[in-house]
């Protein structure tokens, strides 16, 4: 088993455990508003996509070769 | 007026079943001076099962564009002589008796002659359907219905057009842009003179063919010139411009949303001349799917090539595409071609996107990971949890595709939770005022649930008009971020950006629903088509009265509902005074029978009529679909015997009770006494047959509110055509 897979087996039952010690819930009606300060994004997606638009404009106008 | 419903004169038409001895390939040396591609289409048509070939001359005197393709020639070559145009078209039927859905499909085979006694021939264009079909795990998204005219009346056909150049008037990239144009314009097809005059190849001053072909600006101007946007992927180390990224990633986020692509590589070719070395350029249309694939997980912890997520295109094994040197649906293994190779790919589209399939995808990683950690309200079911937890140890699937509004609100409408659960119009109608008529959506699964059960988490939809800002900020800022963000639908919740904040509510689907199934879109016909459109797909139950094989009926017609398919069940559709026994033969027929295999059912004499007219019908294992309750006794030969001992009992019980009266006017009480004595006969290799399917349980069939049987009946009711 890979540590990432270990990782993921001892969240899920983490879940579960956590589940079946729970009270039932009572079922929300309506709507609520979150913060977007709650939401984080990361750095690494802002590059990826960074320098695929980069690579896309630079290439915009090649032309080479004939088909 | 194109070729395919020009009108054309009969030369002949062959039986061409093997058990008269035709061979495609005796045929073809004979009548076609062994050409390798019609070679291919021909066993095409075999693996079709066609029993018959049409062949029909066409003239330039009835055909104008037939026509305008020979003055083409004539400008290009002056020694071009004439051409000789045949019709070939394919049939399951025995020549000379058509009937309806008997017409298969067409190639129409051109010979152009110059000075050489010896022509130069070249498929001018085919359709045929694909061998295999979604039920193999083959995805062509893009078909098309063509209506083709032959002495035998109008036919259709759908498929992807295929084409071949002739190397003087067109290309290789004229014969993959008119495949892939195919797919998208209303006509479902184009001229290559229409090409020629937006690429302004005259072939005078600027000619094609002779190894020159159209160069990467012609193809845009095309196009252009028809109003198609594309996305362009470009690989030119020569140049110094070296992708960073997988090209096979932008070619699946072009045709997982329906549109063919282009892609352009180069040749290793020993004998490269001065031009340095030759292009070829091929038309992709499809994909198919392997749900047992190594390449995520290995990819991942094997290779260190961790993108923070699988992308659904890592089960892909192979491309589908039309190459017109070899010819139609053939699959490019994922890995086949390597980057060094690799040099084009032009991803077209119906409609302009701000940023790509690739790009959509990213963005929505972030809000995904974003939102599990954020952990909204109401979001407290187990499945948000577990997409949480997915999100968390960067182990979702994601899958993006550009949607159109009318078909995401028909998803979200047939949506149903694991749990049975549905949406209510008013939940729908909320969502639906939010969109616009085209967004990105970006489906989260994890592996078992999308490989294995075609099914996610939820999804998020993106706006595919508002452009990223440029430069890039890193991170994303939260403004720009939910100025992408139309939705996200995700296990108990549904959450849209409003001023800023984001206003969560409360959904009834707490779990896991089925992805989206663009595969199983019915081929497009083009816009002047007047074929008639085909009826509504039947299916047939047959079960016996009890109230668990009820109960599953009632589950399983709600099912197929959801899918556009009507299930015909004896109760609702036997009007009053009508023949049980006509509807139970009309069952029998059925190209598509779901049988509910209980006991009651293997001792019912209505009951097994039905399953002796299926299998008396033939092709019992293509047309049956069987669920087969735990007191359905068929897997050990102990249970079988009993079946065969109840039959024997009933039939000497009967034949003793009619040795009693006299014999005259008993046609019906004997009649029934045959039927028995056939039940007995047949009993043996039909559940032989049925026990040796591998028929999920009542309780699986449930579990995926009957996926997998729908998607089995869906692919038999398609006609013909997986993973190759």
């Amino acid at each position: 088993m890979t540590y990432a897979t270990q990782q993921l087996t001892q969240a899920l039952q983490e879940l579960t455990n956590r589940k079946q010690a729970a009270q039932p819930k009572p079922r929300a009606f309506g709507s609520k508003v979150i913060s977007a300060d709650r939401l984080h994004f990361s750095e690494e997606v802002a590059a990826f996509l960074d320098e695929k638009q980069q690579y896309a404009q630079k290439t915009r106008t090649v032309s080479v070769g004939s088909y | 007026m194109s070729l395919r419903v020009a009108p054309g004169q009969r030369i002949d038409w062959h039986d061409t079943r093997i058990a008269s001895r035709f061979s495609n390939f005796l045929f073809i040396d004979k009548y076609y001076r062994s050409h390798p591609v019609l070679r291919r289409i021909f066993s095409q048509a075999r693996q079709h099962k066609f029993q018959s070939l049409l062949i029909e001359s066409l003239s330039a005197a009835t055909c104008p564009l037939l026509a305008a393709e020979d003055a083409a020639l004539r400008v290009r070559r002056p020694d071009f002589k004439g051409s000789s145009t045949h019709r070939l078209s394919f049939w399951i039927c025995p020549p000379d008796q058509p009937s309806a859905g008997s017409f298969l499909g067409y190639v129409i085979f051109k010979s152009d002659y110059f000075t050489s006694p010896k022509p130069q021939d070249h498929i001018y264009e085919a359709v045929l359907p694909p061998v295999r079909l979604p039920a193999h795990n083959n995805f062509i998204h893009c078909q098309r219905s063509y209506a083709v005219t032959t002495v035998a009346g109008i036919q259709s056909v759908s498929g992807v057009l295929y084409a071949q150049q002739n190397g003087l008037t067109h290309v290789c990239a004229h014969v993959a842009l008119r495949s892939a144009l195919a797919c998208l314009l209303p006509e479902a097809d184009i001229s290559y003179a229409e090409m020629n005059k937006l690429a302004d190849v005259d072939h005078k001053k600027r000619q094609v063919g002779g190894g020159k072909g159209l160069d990467p600006d012609q193809l845009v101007d095309i196009l252009t010139g028809l109003g198609i946007t594309h996305d362009k992927v470009v690989h030119e180390p020569s140049l110094g411009h070296i992708l960073q990224t997988e090209f096979q990633r932008d070619l699946y986020g072009a045709i997982e949303s329906g549109c063919p692509a282009l892609m352009g590589f180069e040749l290793e070719d020993p004998n490269t001349g001065s031009q340095g070395p030759g292009r070829h350029l091929v038309p992709v249309i499809g994909h198919t799917f392997n749900d047992d694939a190594w390449v995520p997980e290995a990819q991942r912890y094997y290779f260190g090539r961790n993108l923070g997520y699988f992308s659904s295109e890592s089960w892909l094994s192979s491309y589908v595409l039309h190459d017109d040197n070899f010819g139609p649906y053939y699959c490019l293994p994922r890995h086949f071609l390597k980057k060094d190779n690799f040099r084009l790919v032009l991803g077209l589209q119906q409609h302009p996107t701000a940023f790509s399939a690739s790009e959509a995808e990213a963005v929505g990683l972030d809000l995904l990971k974003a939102l599990g950690t954020a952990k909204p309200p109401f979001a407290q079911g187990d499945w948000y949890d577990r997409f949480a937890v997915f999100s968390k140890e960067n182990l979702l699937v994601l899958r993006s595709q550009l949607m159109q509004k009318a078909d995401y609100l028909q998803h979200l409408r047939e949506m149903r939770c694991w749990d049975g659960a549905s949406l209510e119009g008013a939940e729908i109608d909320s969502l639906a005022q939010a969109l616009p008529e085209r967004f990105w959506m970006i489906e989260a699964s994890a592996q078992e649930l999308f490989a294995a059960s075609r099914r996610k988490f939820g999804e998020l939809l993106l706006s595919c008009t508002t452009p990223l800002p440029s430069p890039l900020p890193r991170p994303l800022p939260r403004p720009v971020m939910l100025s992408l963000l139309l939705a996200a639908r995700l296990p108990g919740v549904v959450l849209m950006p409003k001023d800023g904040e984001l206003v969560v509510t409360p959904r009834r689907l707490q779990g896991h629903t089925p992805i989206f199934t663009a595969w199983e879109d019915t081929p497009r016909p083009p816009e002047n088509d007047n074929t008639t459109p085909a009826p509504s797909p039947e299916v047939f139950v047959s079960y016996a009265w009890s109230p668990e094989s009820t109960a599953i009926v009632d589950q399983l017609q709600q099912a197929f509902a959801n899918n556009g398919t009507r299930l015909l069940r004896d109760s609702e559709d036997i009007r009053y005074k009508d023949s049980i026994r006509d509807f139970m033969r009309r069952l029998g027929q059925g190209k598509c029978v779901v049988v509910i295999l209980s006991e009651k059912y293997l001792k019912s004499e209505s009951c097994m009529f039905e399953l002796t007219e299926i299998a008396k019908a033939q092709d019992l294992r293509e047309r049956i679909f069987p669920i087969v309750l735990p007191d359905a006794n068929i897997y050990k030969a102990t249970g079988r015997i009993r079946y065969v001992q109840h039959w024997e009992n009933e039939i000497q019980v009967l034949d003793a009770a009619l040795k009693t009266v006299r014999a005259d006017n008993l046609a019906n009480l004997q009649s029934d006494l045959t039927l028995y004595a056939e039940i007995r006969r047949l009993f043996d290799s039909i559940t032989d047959t049925l026990k040796d399917m591998n028929a999920l349980t009542p309780a699986q069939h449930e579990d995926t509110s009957f996926a997998e049987l729908i998607r089995r009946v869906r692919a038999q009711l398609g006609g013909a055509g997986a993973d190759s």
